[in-house]
Parts: structure tokens; C-alpha cells; sequence
């Protein structure tokens, strides 16, 4: 079925036409949506913009914002999706395949302007358009990828659908649930994960823009979701926040970046122990998650089971190169994944075959029960002293001092005696007051020599990408 | 209550380690929103300077958008819940 069929039987049926779109401004029921995407269609149409264009959209967490993104997917409109810039050093300019930059304002452009929802769109025209048709029915994403350069990776809006459904499924999205979306929309994550399946379903949705604690805490009240999708980042907030735990959530979804156990196993009470970690990447989509009803030892340390039609497979590394005995390389067969990477012209710099296996890029172990453990990036390890090291690992080991609140360890571009360079970067737990060098001293206690870094030191915070993820190539700079 | 405000004015000045001077905090100007200097993680740091500063533990019913708009609205919130229980 058509993402337009789908979006008719949604406006339509009792079931869920009473439902609502609200981004704490303003707010629509289903039932109301045709109209307003008739007004975006319109304006659309006026400026010559048919489906033979493709357009470079920057949305936010609004109701302007998502009713834009329903009507380019019902007219089967090519976009690239961007957040909007947050300063002038990650500012990307427009793709040189698209004619057009779309942006959706946080407020109306002035008294002359039109009314709801077009007067929160700017239009412009892209003076770098290279002229060439568009390929319709395509979702462009840049890569939210911590290390190396952004590709921009290739979706056909069918696949996002297909990725959608098994969210549909694996979450339970029903007219009844009520979606709150604190993560950007201009995400695959946020997009693909949690709003596009909200919608299917004909679920209520609240698009948090701008998210800090106190607006999610008068939000949360406002609006009773049962679903959430959050990073952790979102959780450690929270724990600041909640002062009686919430049972009202049927699933509480963290993404984004690996979430630690002991974060994990705090803050899984304070949602009615249905927190949930989901797998994914900008290129598969959602990948894996636990159900709510595993055991919190299941959910806090393995990837959980696979999406309807997902394989996945871990490669044993060779054996003399590891000393992490099952730890492999984890390679994904997924039906809904990417189609490639394009660059700013639009040309092929990969193309992923039909049914083929992606390089996740992560390292994982496969329990004897059968889960599978996400331990590290295969990309993240270093040579020491002969030894294999998962940086992961070393994060892992010492998240569980009691001094360390955060840790991120990177290798170095140097060498000493024993290998690569590692040094961690530390953000101390309130109220501690180590200094790295105690830190240090601290590691011997835990970890192999080989392993201990070289240097530790002590953060207020981790650089964090826009993503949220951490900048580890900022940190790497810092290291000799 | 104008003690408080003081207090908080300090703490945002000295304590928060957003490079804001003493001199730039309005008690009436907003504190969230656009044009705040305030983000996510420092919302949750003032909260936690504020509890620690002045003896407390904020409730659910403290932690709004409309206790926090500015940092009289704020000492408003932590005057009451100085206010031993019985008194």
C-alpha cells in the first residue's frame, strides 16, 4: 500500500481521525491533516515545485514540520532531511542535487505572510542546482557517523516504510498509544523509528522541539505518553528529574549512542522497567531491540532480536588477533537498508547489491542463549603489547569506578613501547574530586596492564557531536 | 526572598561555568526559551546547585517551565520548600 492510501485510511477511519499532532503550540486531529496538506501542496505547486525536483528540507520538532514531511511522502517528493544548523562550523551546504531549500521557521515570517502551515515555510531556490531530474520517491540522510567524513545515504521511501512497519510491530504503535518525539525529526531515527510508525498506526504524537527536563516534565504531564523515544543522554537528564518513577509508559526506547549498563539498570525502574535499547544505523534503520517484557539482564546488555525479515551474523575474528574469545565482526542482511551513498552531486559512491550483507562496523559476541552483545566499533581497537584492545571495553570497565560519572577512550595518533596511544577523557561523578593521575592509579585495580590508558583526563564534559554522539574525533586531536 | 534572588544571581555568575557575569543576570529576565544563555545541561545543573545551595530537594511539582521562568519565580519555589513541614 501507498504511503497515500495508508495516510487516507488514517484521516478517515473512527478509529483514529479523533486523534492528535500537537507540538505544545499548535495542534490538528488526523481528520484535519488533508487540509492542511491541500495548503502545503498549493504553495508547492505556485513555485513550480512537482515530484521531477528534489528538495533540501530543514525541518524542526513542529507540527509545520511534520505536516510537510506527510505531504512530500504522500506525493512521493524527493528530499535530503536536515536538522537545522546550530552553528556556522557544522552549517553543510545544499546538495548540489537539489533545486530547492525548504525550511521550516520555529515562527511565521511576518503580517504579509500566508497562513497555517505556510507561513512557518521558506523557500529558496538552490543556486547550486546542477539541473538534473530527480529520482523520485528517495529519503537522503547525511550519516550521523563519528568518525571520517559524512556520505549521504540513499532510501527509497518504500523501505522506509517496510522500516517503519517493523517498528509498527516490534513497539506495538496502536490509535491508542500516545507518542512523544523529543529527538530531532530530522533524524532517521526520530523520522523512521518513532514518528513514521506513530502515524501508520494513527497514533497521537507530540513533537518536543528544543528538549530540556523541565519542558519534557510539564509536557509528560500535559500529555501522558505511553510511548517515548529517547538517547541516553535523554535518560541521565531524566534521573535529575523524576522524582516517583512513571508506570504509565508501555515502552521507553533509547537509541543513538551505546547506553552503559549501570545508566541502563538505573534508570530502567524509574520507566516501569520498560526501557528498551534499540540497534540501529542511519543506513539499516532499526535493526534490533529487546522486547519490553525480556529480563533487565536480557535488555541491559544484549541488542535483543532482530526486526521482522533482519539477519544478523558475527564473523569470528581470527583467532591470534583477539584476545576477546567470540568476538566478531557483526555483518546485517536487512530488507528495508540503504540503496547507497550519493555525494553532493547526487553520484554513486557505493551501492549496496540486493539481499547483500552490510559492514556494521561493530564488534559483537553472540551469547550461548543466543543474544547478541554490541561490544565496541571494530574501528574503536588498538594494539597493545600483542593484545587486541576494544577501547569499548576499557570504557566499560572503568564506567564502573565509583568516581567516573562518564568516560570516553580514544587512541592516540602516537606510539609508545607498548602500541597506539590510549588516553581517556573523564567527567567526574558530582562531588568527586580525583584528578586524572588518581584516576590512573585507580585503573591499575581494573584493568590489564595493556590496557590501562596512558593518560587520563578529567572533563567537564564530553564534546558531543549535533548528533549527541560523542565527538571522538575531537578527543583524538587532544592526544599526542 | 530578595536573598535568595541574590544567591542564585551568584551562583549562576560563579557556580554554573557558562561564562555569564554578575553584572548581565536580570532576576526578571527569562531564563528558558530563545536567547536564554541556559541550555539543556545547565538547566539541570542550576537545579542541582540549587538544591545543594540552599538545603532543598525540589519536587515534581517544582520542576516547571513556570517555576523556572526567571530567577524570581525560582526563589519563589525554593523559598517555600525551605519552609520546614508543620511550620
Amino acid at each position: 500500500m501507498s504511503f497515500a492510501n495508508i495516510l487516507d485510511q488514517i484521516v478517515t477511519s473512527g478509529q483514529t481521525r479523533q486523534n492528535i499532532l500537537t507540538d505544545g503550540q499548535f495542534t490538528c486531529t488526523y481528520g484535519e491533516v488533508p487540509a492542511w496538506l491541500e495548503q502545503i501542496e498549493q504553495f508547492l505547486a505556485q513555485h513550480g515545485i512537482g515530484s521531477g525536483v528534489c528538495l533540501a528540507v530543514e525541518c524542526i520538532n513542529s507540527l509545520p514540520s511534520a505536516l510537510l514531511l506527510l505531504e512530500l511522502l504522500r506525493k512521493g517528493t524527493s528530499f535530503i532531511l536536515t536538522p537545522p544548523a546550530t552553528g556556522s562550523s557544522d552549517l553543510k551546504p545544499t546538495p548540489h542535487f537539489c533545486g530547492y531549500r525548504l525550511t521550516v521557521e520555529a515562527a511565521p515570517a511576518g503580517d504579509a505572510a500566508p497562513s497555517f502551515p505556510v507561513c512557518f515555510l521558506r523557500l529558496e531556490s538552490n543556486p547550486g542546482y546542477n539541473g538534473r531530474p530527480a529520482t523520485p520517491e528517495k529519503l537522503y540522510l547525511r550519516t550521523s557517523g563519528s568518525m571520517g567524513a559524512a556520505k549521504i545515504v540513499v532510501h527509497t521511501h518504500e523501505k522506509l516504510l517496510g522500516n517503519a512497519r517493523n517498528c509498527v510491530e516490534k513497539y506495538g504503535f496502536a490509535p491508542e498509544s500516545r507518542a512523544v518525539i523529543p529527538v530531532p525529526l530530522a533524524h532517521m531515527y526520530g523520522f523512521g523509528a518513532e514518528f513514521l510508525p506513530a502515524i501508520m498506526a494513527g497514533a497521537s504524537i507530540d513533537l518536543l522541539d528544543r528538549m530540556n527536563l523541565l519542558k519534557y516534565l510539564d509536557r509528560e504531564r500535559r500529555f501522558q505518553p505511553t510511548i517515548a523515544f529517547v538517547t541516553p543522554a535523554i535518560c541521565d537528564m531524566l534521573l535529575k528529574g523524576y522524582k516517583t518513577p512513571r508506570t504509565t509508559y508501555a515502552v521507553f526506547v533509547t537509541s543513538g549512542q551505546r547506553i552503559s549498563e549501570e545508566l541502563f539498570r538505573t534508570f530502567d525502574p524509574w520507566v516501569g522497567g520498560r526501557l528498551i535499547n534499540q540497534y540501529g544505523s542511519t543506513e539499516m534503520g532499526a535493526t534490533a531491540a529487546c522486547d519490553p517484557d525480556d529480563s533487565l539482564d536480557r535488555r541491559a546488555t544484549t541488542i535483543g532480536r532482530p526486526m521482522s525479515g533482519v539477519q544478523l551474523r558475527v564473523d569470528a575474528l581470527p583467532e591470534e588477533a583477539s584476545t576477546a574469545p567470540g568476538v566478531g565482526e557483526l555483518y546485517c542482511q536487512h530488507p528495508y537498508g540503504f540503496e547507497g551513498y550519493v555525494n553532493e552531486h547526487g553520484e554513486w559512491l557505493h551501492q549496496a547489491a540486493p539481499d547483500s550483507w552490510y559492514r556494521t562496523g561493530d564488534l559483537a559476541t553472540v551469547r550461548p542463549d543466543g543474544p547478541i552483545i554490541v561490544v565496541g566499533r571494530a574501528d574503536a581497537s588498538v594494539n597493545r603489547s600483542g593484545y587486541l584492545v576494544l577501547l569499548s571495553d576499557i570504557e566499560r570497565i572503568m564506567e564502573k569506578l565509583a568516581a567516573i560519572g562518564e568516560v570516553a577512550v580514544v587512541a592516540g595518533q602516537g606510539e609508545n613501547q607498548q602500541g597506539q596511544r590510549i588516553a581517556a577523557f573523564c567527567v567526574p561523578r558530582p562531588g568527586m574530586l580525583l584528578d586524572g593521575a588518581q584516576l590512573r592509579q585507580l585503573c591499575f585495580d581494573v584493568l590489564p596492564q595493556y590496557a590501562i590508558p596512558d593518560e587520563v583526563r578529567m572533563l567537564e564534559a564530553l564534546p558531543t557531536l549535533p548528533s549527541g554522539k560523542v565527538d571522538r574525533q575531537a578527543l583524538a586531536a587532544l592526544v599526542p | 526572598m530578595e536573598n535568595i534572588v541574590e544567591e542564585l544571581r551568584h551562583l549562576m555568575a560563579e557556580k554554573l561555568d557558562r561564562n555569564i557575569k554578575l553584572e548581565e543576570i536580570d532576576p526578571d529576565a527569562p531564563l528558558l526559551g530563545d536567547g536564554s544563555k541556559l541550555d539543556s545541561l545547565a538547566i539541570v545543573e542550576l537545579i542541582t546547585l540549587s538544591e545543594e545551595n540552599f538545603g532543598i530537594e525540589f519536587g515534581e511539582d517544582d520542576l516547571t517551565m513556570e517555576a523556572f521562568a526567571n530567577l524570581r519565580t525560582l526563589a519563589g519555589v525554593i523559598a517555600a520548600r525551605r519552609v520546614p513541614a508543620g511550620a
